[in-house]
Formats: C-alpha cells, structure tokens, sequence
C-alpha cells in the first residue's frame, strides 16, 4: 500500500494533535497538586431540595478542579445513623465533611473526632452546634422576618395568620420561627390563630390545608416551603378567593404566584436555595486551601411577588425541572456552574458521560 | 428436644457465618481497619441490638411490644433531659435509675396486656402513642446532654472501642443467662410455646408475662441511655420510636427468634443486628441507593421466617 506525501502529513498532524489533547488532559491533573477529598453527609435522601444540594455540592467541587473525590452518604437515617456515617467518612480519610445535620447537637461527639482528626467540617443549610465548625447556610431567621413583613403587608396589616411550620427541633424550624414572630409582635391586629407542622412533607401540607382552610378563617398563609399545594387547595376549599401565601422557590409555586397573579393571588416567594451546597463545597475549598472564612455563611434571603419582582420570578421558573425543584440557579460570586452542569449531577470521580 | 436445640444450633451458624461474610466485605470497602473503625461498627449497632434483645425476650415469651421504640424513646429524653450539666455520680445514679424506669414501663405494658386480655398487638401499639407524647412532653424539642465523663464510658473515648463492647456483651451475661437459667427463663420459654399447656403444668401465666415485659423493659431503656450516651442529646420523634420497633422485631426474627415464640435466644438479635447495620452501608459505599436495602432487609427477613415455618412444620412443633 502506497501512502501519498499528503496523507501522511495528515495523518501526522493528526496524531500530534491527539497526542497534543491527551497530553493537556493527562498533564492538566497533576498541575493542580490539591487533589482534596469530600465527604457529605445528608440525614434526608428522597427529598428534591436535598437531591439538588447534593449535585450542587458535586458540581462545584468537579468545576473547581481541585478536587478528586467527593464521598455522598446520603440516606433517611436518625442521629445514630448519621453519626456513623460521620465515623465512616472520617475512615474513608476525607479532607473536608459537608453535613446536613437532622439535629443541632446528636452528632456532636462524631463531628469532634473529625475536627480533632483536622477535617474541616462544614455544616450546609441547618446549623449544628460543634464547635470548630463553619456553618453555611441561608440565613433563616432573616427568611422568616422578611417573609412575615412581606405577609403582613399583602394583609393590609389585620387579620388571622395560619401558620404553617416545618419540622419541630430542627434547626431551620427554630430559626425561622425566631424571624417569623418576632416580625409578626410589631403588626398589632395580626393573630396567629393556628400554628401547625407539615414536616416539610407536602402531603401532610396539603392534607392540613385541606383541613383547615375555611372561607373567611385566614387572611393570610405563611408556610415554611411547603407551599404550591396550599395554593391550589385554595382553589376548591376557598372557592378561588386566594388569600396571600409566602412559600419558598419552588418551581410550581412560582408559576402558580405567575399564573394566579390576574385572579387576585398574591404569592411571596423568599427563596431557600438548595444550590448553598454548591456554596457550601466552595467554603470548603477555600478552608482546604488555607484561606480564612468566617464561621458563618449566611445568604440573605429577601421576599419577591410578583407585582413588584415579576422579571425575576419568570427568570427563575425552570419549566424542565419537576415541581418542588429549588428553582434558584446560580448564586452569583458563589457558585460557578452552570445549571445544565447543575442537572448533570457529577461529582470529579464520576466519567463524563455525565454520572448516573 | 434435641432436634430442637441442632436447629437452634445451626442457625446461630447461619447468622455468625451471614455476618462474617457481610463483615469481611465491609472491612474490604474501607481503606483501613483498626480500634476507630471498630468502635463505629459497635456505635452503629448498640441501640438497636439492645432494642433487638429486649424485643426477643418479650417474643420468646410469646408476646411482641410494638411499644419498645417508644420506651428507648422516652428514656432516651429523660435520661437527656436530667443528665445534662450533671456531676459524674449523679448521671451513672440517673443511668440506672432510667434503664429501671424502662424496666417499669415495661412491667406496666406487660400488667395492662395480662389484666385486659386485649392482644399485646393492639395494646403495645396503643401504649406506644402514648409514650412517644409523653416523651414529647418530656422534651418538646431535640436536646439535652450527659456528663461527658459518663458518655465516656458509654461511647468510649475515641478511639476505644472497648465500653461499648462491653455495653454489647454485659446484658447478656449479667440479664439474659441468669433469666435463661432461672425459673422464670423455663416459665417463659413454656408460656411461650403453648400458653394452656404452660397454664396446666402450675406456670403462673400472667406473672411470668409481666416479667418478661419488665426485662424487655430494663433492655429498652438501656437502648435509651447508651443512645443518650452516643449522641449526648436526645429527639423525641414518632419517626424515630416506630422505625427502631421495626428494626428490633427484624432484629429479633433475623437472630433466630421465631414469631410463634418459645423458640431462639439473645445472642443471634445482637448478631443481627450488625447484618441490618451492614447491609445498607454496604450498599451506600458501592454508590447504590441505600433505600434499596430496606427492601434486602425486607426480603431476608421474609426468608428467614419462611425458613423457619418450614422447619418447625418439619420438627412437628405446632
């Protein structure tokens, strides 16, 4: 076989090109000599908003390029559970541990063997109280001030509350309801007159809604992010007359705050990013690299409706993403991935044909 | 008899060699294995195993507590609740003075289901309700503490795998092989296997019921308090009582103790436990979603007590 001078040129520049490529990707490694390890530990799997901190924390540590590996231990499990989980990622020999803790104080004991062994232990969106720890995280009393000011506005300042909590003794609970009433005392013919727990499930939320929602009873609906189906129970048990409600980003509450704005509706949204993970695996990146955080991260979140925000309530519905989809993309100066990164959910170990 | 006790026999070799094979592939996943990783394989498990055993006692007595959760629950509060900021001897005082009001508790279970008649089904799932809002009561929120020289001795301070150990073996020495060889451990094997029978041979019936609530008890709160003792805090959750009653009847039947009662031991629970507490981090450490070993977990325990319905059918126990 006869190659003409042409071909092999070709064929030439072609492999030195390959080469060329293979040697960026292969050299491109050991150039960033920080090949950090992170473990995260969630205490609630199955849940969209914790899904999403989990890819956001993934996504950030693949796109820093810092990091070789991130470990999920993510499952419903109680204190003893999760602390073992802890243990477990502190024999894995992780450099950082991103924890969602389901309790302020129970994996105490566990976390002090991990910050004493020198791992940087970065609490995401409920605070814990171990000390040496970094907490990132919305900042939740502020979520439930703004959202009560915002609530008692669209009321026109009198009228009955119902208000819908989340789940007792967690951490985000307690903060929220700090914000909540504190606001609420200062607007004098307001009354809570019905204080409930949905656990952040929604079908206890709708079932309680459906309980409770009566003509007349309630001028207003404060939920702690459980909140699209309390809007559309309205729709029957209130025969349509909607009475405001603050919930959180979530998609289908937005495009509800959207859709039902002609009719009267009038939807609070303050957001409660899931992509803080994101910003949670940043923090811990820059504690690896020895640069000084402070100890606590707080997003301040602000309340948007639809009246006055309607620009940025349509930026942020995703109409590929599900319902309960924590519609919040990007925080910017915090996280650096884009939201089809977000979606592809891959963490730096994964291959590139985009994880699971 | 002697059948009995060779089934007994093997399946006591069935768990160990279940939890050998299961250990081995664990240690594997982990980079190293030492005193540390050791300790976390013991924490994993301790609550649950003692919650197990209890729950083997009250099921070899032939009855079932579906309560138990909701006592490790409600001694886990108290014991949270009145130990934090205590002195040394006052928290080992409320130690033994809460793993004997779980002892109480459970007397007064066993009382209610031998004084009303009602099946022990009906009224441990009753009196589990009511628990778990007493311990609400007791500490409407997550919290509490123990004196950290306590929970020491407890949890072992890192990396001693050694306390907790010992929390795992001492109540079989010291609770179930002094019952297994008393009177009381006959009574409740008999009353177990054939109520009537055990009645006509002079068994007294309801006492040896109470009693063995009352030891299902003593177990339940010392789930309580060594759980106190892991996490320094406490959680008064409905979630938490009812899904640590599931795992302890899983537990229970996994080791070897048979539904229709008079039939297993405590060591075999103990062990099963570390098979329920294997298998999920097994799965999660190879990246499968560990929702799916519920449904192991699931399936294995309907094995087993297929296997043993099978085997008493052939032994011709009834």
């Amino acid at each position: 076989m006869k190659l003409s001078s042409k071909r092999i040129k070709t064929a030439i520049a072609v492999s030195a090109t390959v080469a060329l490529a293979m040697g960026v990707s292969v050299f491109a490694v050991p150039a960033q000599a920080n090949n950090y390890k992170i473990g995260v530990s969630n205490s609630w799997a199955g849940n969209s908003w914790r899904e999403t901190m989990v890819c956001a924390i993934k996504a950030e540590a693949t796109l820093s390029g810092k990091v070789a590996n991130v470990t999920v231990l993510s499952r419903n499990t109680d204190a003893a559970g999760q602390s073992a989980d802890i243990r477990t990622l502190k024999t894995q020999g992780v450099d950082a541990i991103i924890v969602n803790s389901g309790d302020p104080a129970a994996n105490n004991a566990a976390i002090k063997e991990a910050t004493d062994a020198g791992i940087k232990v970065i609490a995401v969106d409920n605070a814990i109280t171990a000390p040496d720890t970094t907490l990132v995280a919305n900042d939740q009393v502020a979520y439930g001030r703004v959202g009560a000011a915002a609530l008692a506005k669209a009321m026109k300042y009198k009228g009955n509350v119902l208000y819908m909590r989340g789940a007792s003794g967690a951490g985000a609970d307690t903060d929220r309801d700090k914000g909540f009433k504190a606001e609420m005392k200062k607007h004098k013919k307001i009354k809570i007159t019905k204080e409930v727990f949905t656990n952040w499930d929604w079908a206890t939320g709708g079932t309680l809604a459906n309980q409770l929602l009566v003509p007349g009873k309630f001028q207003g609906v404060w939920t702690s992010g459980i909140d699209y189906n309390i809007v559309t129970a309205m729709t029957t048990k209130l025969k349509g007359k909607y009475i405001p409600v603050v919930g959180s980003d979530n998609n289908e509450f937005m495009k509800l705050t959207k859709s039902l704005a002609p009719k009267g509706f009038v939807g609070i949204v303050v957001p409660n990013p899931a992509i803080v993970g994101g910003y949670a695996a940043k923090v811990a990146i820059g504690l690896l690299d020895g640069n000084t955080v402070p100890a606590k991260n707080l997003l301040k979140p602000k309340a948007l409706t639809y009246a006055k925000d309607k620009k940025e309530i349509d930026a942020r519905i995703v109409a590929t993403q599900e319902a309960t989809f924590s519609a919040t993309l990007s925080l910017p100066g915090k996280t650096t991935f884009t939201p089809s990164q977000l979606f592809r959910c891959k963490a730096p170990q994964d291959s590139d044909d985009g994880g699971r | 008899m002697n059948l009995v006790q060779a089934r007994r026999q093997s399946w006591n070799i069935g768990i160990v060699v279940l939890v050998l094979i299961l250990g081995f592939w664990r240690i594997n996943q982990l980079p190293q294995f030492g005193s540390y990783e050791a300790r976390t394989f013991i924490l994993g498990i301790l609550p649950i195993a003692l919650l197990s055993m209890g729950q083997a006692v009250i099921i070899i007595g032939g009855g079932i507590n579906l309560a138990i959760g909701a006592e490790a629950v409600l001694i886990n509060c108290l014991s949270a609740k009145y130990m934090a900021g205590t002195s040394f001897t006052t928290s080992v005082f409320l130690a033994f003075l809460f793993i004997g009001i779980g002892g109480l508790v459970g007397a007064i279970t066993g009382w209610i289901v031998s004084a009303s008649g009602i099946a022990d089904i009906v009224v441990t799932l009753a009196t589990s309700f009511l628990l778990v809002g007493v311990a609400m009561f007791v500490m409407p929120q997550p919290g509490g503490g123990i004196n950290q020289g306590v929970a020491d001795l407890i949890g072992g301070k890192d990396p001693n795998f050694i306390p907790p150990l010992i929390w795992l073996i001492l109540p079989l020495l010291i609770i179930w092989i002094p019952l297994y060889r008393s009177r009381t451990g006959i009574a409740m094997y008999a009353i177990g296997s054939n109520k009537d029978a055990a009645f006509l041979s002079g068994v007294n019936v309801n006492r040896t019921r109470i009693k063995v609530y009352a030891v299902g008890g003593l177990f339940a709160g010392l789930s309580g308090v060594v759980l106190t003792g892991i996490t320094l805090s406490a959680s008064p959750f409905a979630t938490i009582s009812s899904t640590a009653t599931l795992n302890s009847v899983a537990g229970a039947v996994l080791g070897g103790v048979s539904l229709a009662g008079g039939v297993g031991g405590l060591a075999g629970p103990a062990m099963a436990a570390l098979v329920l507490y294997f298998i999920p981090n097994i799965m999660l450490a190879s990246g499968i979603d560990p929702a799916y070993s519920q449904i192991i977990t699931g399936a294995l325990t309907i094995f087993v007590v297929l296997v043993g319905g099978l085997l008493r059918k052939r032994t011709g126990k009834t």
